[in-house]
């Protein structure tokens, strides 16, 4: 038979605490993920310009700070648009 | 997110450096990026397991949010067949090409000619996830597999393997102890999860080209640990990748699955106890 608890059972403490814990994790799993999908993005987004630059017989100065500066796009782009897509989720 | 709009800001610090280059270039360097970013390849995964041990559900869980699987075989064009099935899911977020790989265990004969396809589509893929029935311990197969893979592709191609235990929620002493208010392993499940995780951390330290490799142990159905797993995907991936991972995700919610009774008092006490971060 399944095992169900509510905040009346004695058991509660232990389960609220190891879900917020979990809770916690999760959501430093997903932060440190989204980090690294920015810096990824970067890489590629720098990578892709300086070969454009190239085949185009371009000099193109300040690349990486334009990588620097897609932090700036990430917050207020990139984050804004995970949370609309969240919010706009199919399941009910 | 908006490519175009997001490479157009950008692009006004670089016109502002470089006022040399005439606007003519601006346009066709900008559009070209644009283009880039937009027909960069979905992610490829190959899900290697044993038929039941959860590929579907899990990919369904990490990408998906409920949409229905699309067998039509993708574009991608192989340069000889593969065992195995190749199917495009379509994501909400975006497809993902997978590559559905059978797990070992069957029979000698059959596990040495899967040997072939693992090498076969390893190359092509940017991450693979070996998918255990979790709480399984017949690891000999997986272990003659990689040292086999290990010897003829080396470390670099096994780096990209993710090890992951799924249907954790069905660990000693059983399903039925699994909280289910909660969404969370009892206290009992909690301890096997502990030693089934040293058992396989310390299975893969055996293995040369994967040591130190950290097993995650999940339940794609209880949705339970998809945060991790999708990290891990993504810490495997090639640093120019990641993000395509990134915007293919849509993981199922957890918290769904939890009481919201539970659910609100947890919350309330995230938020009493909530600290910021440090950004690293």
């Amino acid at each position: 038979m399944s095992r169900e608890i509510g905040p009346g059972d004695r058991e509660f403490e232990d389960v609220e605490r190891y879900l917020r814990q979990y809770m916690d994790r999760m959501s430093d799993a997903d932060q440190q993920r989204l980090r690294r999908d920015e810096r990824s993005f970067r890489l590629f987004m720098a990578e892709a310009l300086r070969a454009i630059a190239k085949a185009m017989n371009l000099v193109i100065r300040g690349i990486d700070d334009f990588v620097r500066d897609m932090n700036w796009a990430w917050k207020e782009g990139w984050r804004e648009g995970a949370e609309k897509a969240r919010k706009g989720r199919l399941r009910p | 997110m908006n490519d175009r709009s997001f490479v157009r800001n950008l692009f006004q610090s670089l016109r502002i450096e470089n006022p040399d280059i005439a606007e003519r270039d601006w346009g066709i360097a900008e559009e070209a990026l644009v283009k880039a970013a937009e027909e960069a390849p979905p992610p490829t995964i190959a899900a290697i397991g044993l038929t039941g041990v959860g590929k579907s559900s899990t990919i369904n869980a990490l990408f998906n949010s409920g949409l229905e699987v699309s067998h039509t075989r993708p574009c991608t064009q192989l340069p000889k067949p593969v065992e195995g099935n190749l199917y495009e899911y379509s994501g909400r977020n975006s497809n993902v090409i997978i590559y559905d790989m059978p797990g070992l265990g069957e029979s000698r004969k059959a596990d040495k000619r899967h040997y072939e396809s693992y090498m076969d589509v390893l190359p092509r893929v940017d991450v693979a996830v070996w998918i255990i029935d979790a709480p399984s311990r017949a690891f000999t197969p997986i272990e003659d597999a990689l040292d086999y893979l290990n010897s003829r592709i080396g470390a670099q191609g096994l780096g990209k393997i993710v090890f992951a235990a799924n249907k954790i929620d069905t660990v000693s002493p059983g399903e039925t102890s699994w909280h289910q208010g909660a969404n969370i392993p009892s206290r009992q499940q909690q301890e096997t999860i502990v030693e089934y995780e040293k058992f396989l951390t310390e299975a893969l330290s055996n293995i040369p080209g994967v040591r130190g490799e950290k097993p995650v142990c999940y339940s794609a159905r209880r949705r339970f640990n998809l945060e991790i797993l999708m990290q891990e995907i993504s810490n495997h991936a090639d640093d120019r990748r990641a993000w395509v991972f990134g915007q293919a995700a849509a993981l199922a919610d957890f918290r769904e699955l939890v009481d919201p009774r539970i659910l609100n008092a947890v919350e309330r006490s995230r938020q009493k106890n909530h600290k910021p971060r440090r950004e690293i």
